[in-house]
């Protein structure tokens, strides 16, 4: 008789050594240099940006946990970028995400499995002066029509592409950028002329400093202050055949492919927002006394903060589940992030409106810090996925397999 | 039409390829090298001119920063035309490639701007494949890479009891960033890397100086340099070499002036021409006279040839 091993074994409380000790050394890092921070990133105009924080993230590797180790990267793969997204959202959303929007620039290329793509641009962020990457889908026009292959001819207006010889120009225009006012690089989607809507989508990986490339205005945000989010404007813009992922007209299967694998991530972040607002609300449910004892021991606060880790721990388990997917699984999967992602940008949400709530009047003031964690809440129930687009691919799947049943 | 492409033919894609890891290369810095070298380097010289100079063993940096020193061997390789553009393209490199496990570790002599931590000029050592050390005269002994291009035996003539192929390191070419403007920072570059080189081979060599650095370097360039130095230098004439269009390098045997091979070794004034460079290279900036060192040097070596 043969007995089969199971192929892993699922034990979340044991991270891998490596990324249980990268967890610890982002956790300090956000404990110590982004928190005391966040609140005055949060308070200022929109255009300003901390490179310190960058810099410090960056020699931490928190620019290069997916990038593989030849290519001197951490090579911690997505588990190991989700975890330490949870980390720096619990400190500040905004700052994960101007890590988590460098390696969503990555993403296409090191999905491309083209070594010669890799060899020019991931090296980049091995050096010790940091740089930025970003990802630039979404236009004036169309936001979900860029992913949701049954919209992608109802699409207008869409940045096109044209190929001339050995390169292509490109044209059109990108808005909420992450990251473009500095990026050095940006995966831009494009749709191949004389193909309608968005039905020619394909993928390119652009040089930010060239002639022809303009960054816009920084958007003015309700949240997640200390990342920039603008708008990129392309004018002939030269890119060469090389840089293309995937062939032409894969951009849309590029596109999904991205998403399914930075999905998980987004849901740490939220993961990390939840956290942020559970620990104020803990440390001030363990102080506050009313009507003769600590907040804590009344049975609506408890309950309260008990449904608040019960979640954060639900969602902890579903991203970090779907993180280990997407590093063990060609191609990534849809349904496991797409789930993490919608559960967790609804718990970071309910969340942090309950420690709001808890705290009371504190809650309602800046300077407590717990209101900035519910302006936050609501980013990532945009960027990355609404629950709209969500749902569909959830449901998607729950009939593709009862179909293919 | 069908195109039949060779290694000396490089495509448009194998140009924009090089353009682009030259880029790369550009943007590279690294101030935090210094600090992240593990146990104490065989050499170092920061004394404020703005250049810091390392030399460190391979075992003793981050393979973070290796790839770097190997990328900008790489860059400069290729801006120098010493290596084939499409071979590098087709392999997907943006390093030169890390040397197979070997005996004795390579040692790395590299130059930095103290500013911004750009890599600045370099020299290498390569240590030797041989597991165990071997006799210079053993037969069948693997032979070095100058060796093999040069169609030579460079080590057989100094089969010594006391000297064995751990002791022989070969030389890698000196590099220099040629994207680096002329100027009184650049003109120091040379000096420091021959400073770093030699105190390594002082190191390497011990209080009994046994080391040979062996390699090959163009007559009226690197040999010069090496000689005014003060390296006690065997230079063989007559050779034709080059390396097969399969290897990475062939370019280098392609030039117009072809290398010679050459076998160096320490003699017993050479820590004394250290200390004169180095003396050189820590006077202040108004005081300096590059003149006045290279007529020292070549005074010495005159002294030391006349009976």
């Amino acid at each position: 008789m043969t007995i089969t091993a199971p192929s892993f074994e699922l034990n979340f409380d044991v991270l891998p050594p490596e990324i249980q000790r990268f967890k610890e050394t982002v956790r300090e890092f956000a404990q110590e240099v982004v928190l005391p921070r966040a609140q005055q990133l949060d308070q200022a105009p929109a255009a300003d940006f901390d490179w310190d924080l960058v810099k410090q993230g960056h020699a931490l590797g928190l620019t290069r946990v997916a990038v593989p180790k030849q290519y001197g990267g951490l090579g911690l793969g997505m588990l190991g970028i989700s975890v330490a997204m949870e980390q720096v959202a619990a400190a500040c959303p905004g700052t994960a995400l101007i890590f988590g929007a460098t390696m969503l620039g990555q993403t296409p290329i090191l999905y491309s499995g083209d070594p010669q793509l890799q060899a020019r641009y991931l090296p980049l962020f091995a050096g010790d002066e940091p740089i930025l990457a970003c990802n630039a889908v979404t236009e004036d026009e169309a936001g979900c029509d860029l992913i949701i292959p049954e919209n992608a001819r109802h699409a207008v207006n869409v940045m096109s592409a044209r190929r001339e010889g050995d390169h292509y120009v490109l044209n059109g225009s990108k808005k909420f950028i992450t990251n473009a006012k500095f990026a050095t690089f940006a995966s831009v989607f494009a749709n191949m002329e004389g193909h309608e809507g968005a039905t020619g989508l394909t993928s390119f990986i652009v040089d930010l400093d060239q002639p022809g490339v303009t960054r816009g205005p920084v958007a003015d945000k309700m949240g997640y202050r200390a990342c920039l989010g603008s708008e990129l404007t392309f004018e002939n813009v030269i890119v060469p055949v090389e840089n293309v992922i995937g062939g032409e007209l894969n951009g849309m299967a590029i596109n999904i492919a991205q998403s399914n694998m930075a999905r998980a991530s987004v849901a740490g972040i939220s993961t990390g927002v939840a956290q942020g607002a559970l620990d104020k609300a803990l440390k001030w449910c363990g102080e506050r006394v009313q009507g003769g004892q600590l907040l804590y021991k009344h049975q609506f606060s408890a309950q309260k903060i008990a449904e608040m880790a019960s979640k954060i721990d639900a969602s902890r388990m579903l991203y970090m589940y779907a993180a280990n997917k997407v590093d063990n699984q060609l191609p990534a999967p849809e349904y496991e992030p797409a789930v993490a992602k919608l559960f967790a940008d609804r718990v970071a949400i309910e969340v942090a409106d309950t420690a709001v709530s808890l705290i009371g009047a504190r809650g309602y003031l800046r300077e407590y810090g717990v209101e900035k964690m519910l302006r936050d809440s609501y980013g990532a129930r945009i960027y990355e996925g609404t629950p709209e687009v969500l749902a569909l691919a959830i449901t998607d799947c729950l009939y593709r397999v009862s179909e293919a049943e | 039409m069908t195109r039949t492409l060779t290694a000396d033919q490089p495509t448009a894609v194998a140009g924009r390829y090089t353009a682009s890891i030259l880029r790369l290369h550009e943007r590279l810095h690294y101030p935090g090298l210094l600090e992240a070298v593990r146990g104490e380097p065989l050499h170092h010289h920061d004394h404020g001119d703005g250049l810091v100079t390392l030399a460190v063993r391979d075992s003793q940096l981050p393979l973070r920063y290796l790839r770097g020193i190997l990328g900008f061997r790489l860059a400069q390789y290729l801006r120098l035309g010493w290596i084939c553009p499409s071979l590098v393209q087709r392999a997907a490199l943006f390093h030169e490639p890390f040397r197979p496990a070997h005996g004795v570790e390579d040692v790395h002599i590299v130059t930095l701007s103290a500013e911004s931590g750009r890599i600045l000029g370099y020299v290498g050592l390569s240590g030797s494949y041989d597991p165990e050390p071997l006799p210079l005269d053993a037969p069948g002994r693997p032979r070095l890479a100058t060796e093999l291009a040069h169609r030579i035996d460079l080590l057989g003539p100094y089969a010594a009891p006391e000297l064995h192929t751990h002791h022989a390191f070969e030389v890698k070419r000196f590099l220099r960033d040629q994207s680096m403007p002329p100027g009184a920072l650049a003109s120091l570059v040379p000096w420091h890397i021959v400073l770093g080189f030699g105190r390594s081979l002082l190191a390497l060599g011990g209080p009994q100086r046994r080391m040979l650095a062996v390699g090959d370097a163009k007559e009226e360039v690197a040999i010069r340099h090496l000689t005014l130095m003060g390296l006690d230098l065997t230079v063989v004439d007559g050779t034709s070499p080059s390396l097969p269009r399969s290897e990475l390098m062939w370019p280098i045997y392609e030039q117009d002036t072809i290398a010679k091979p050459f076998v160096g070794r320490l003699p017993e004034g050479f820590r004394a021409d250290m200390d004169t460079i180095e003396t050189y290279l820590t006077e202040a900036r108004g005081t300096r006279n590059a003149h006045a060192l290279v007529e020292q040097l070549a005074r010495r070596r005159k002294e030391a040839t006349q009976p």
